[in-house]
């Protein structure tokens, strides 16, 4: 993203865990957010706090990785400025600079599931995960064109709809 | 567009994903590991299905 400047600015990455110079295979993790909010995503909420155990355990998991969590610019998507998709498509082009040619899994929740589905045709990216994403029929599916894609949604999920996954998750096929 | 899609209903659970945390981790954790060669690919994410995820 032009402009960015690594450190605290945001959007940025956040490591978890020890970061690996060599990683084998990259994971961004994409947290919740609001339909509509330009507050700051600088403060760690607790859609934050959702995903991090979900972060930490991929890092316990697969030492090889190196896995990140995504920071906001603001807490939400704001329609059709796309925030947190935008953000997410900054941070895998800076993941690209930091270590080219490694394969990028992403993972989101909600707000977060919507934006990496969304941004899933970035270069790099082989495979997403999109845990309860919050679509509402208007998402496109052509990005996913040679892509692995894992959507999951609680069953009595009253934030986001089901149904809406299910759609999505049909529609993909050829 | 794709044929790899998996999509799981986790049944008893809502959006903060609390009451069975230990299985979204593992759904994750094994679909990532799996993706990138470190572990096998689960046959739910090698076949194109919908699948619900009840309760161990």
């Amino acid at each position: 993203m032009s402009g960015h400047v690594p450190g605290r600015a945001l959007p940025r990455l956040e490591p978890v865990g020890r970061r690996r110079p060599d990683p084998a295979a990259l994971v961004l993790v994409a947290h919740g957010g609001r339909a509509g909010s330009r507050e700051s995503g600088e403060r760690r909420r607790l859609t934050y706090w959702r995903m991090l155990p979900f972060a930490k355990d991929l890092r316990r998991a697969g030492p090889e990785l190196g896995v990140f969590m995504l920071r906001y610019r603001h807490r939400g998507w704001n329609g059709a400025d796309r925030d947190a998709q935008r953000d997410v498509e900054a941070m895998l082009a800076e993941l690209r600079r930091r270590h080219p040619g490694v394969p990028i899994v992403l993972v989101g929740n909600s707000m977060g599931g919507r934006a990496v589905l969304r941004a899933a045709g970035a270069d790099g990216v082989v495979s997403v995960c999109a845990l309860a994403p919050r679509l509402d029929g208007s998402d496109p599916v052509a990005q996913l064109a040679g892509r692995s894609v894992l959507i999951a949604h609680g069953d009595q999920d009253r934030w986001t709809d089901p149904r809406q996954s299910l759609a999505y998750a049909v529609a993909p096929r050829p | 567009m794709t044929d790899r899609v998996a999509r799981f209903e986790v049944l008893g659970d809502g959006h903060s994903m609390l009451r069975r945390s230990g299985d979204w981790a593992s759904l994750v954790r094994r679909f990532v590991l799996g993706e990138i060669g470190t572990n096998p690919r689960t046959p739910t994410s090698r076949t194109p299905c919908d699948h619900r995820h009840p309760p161990d």
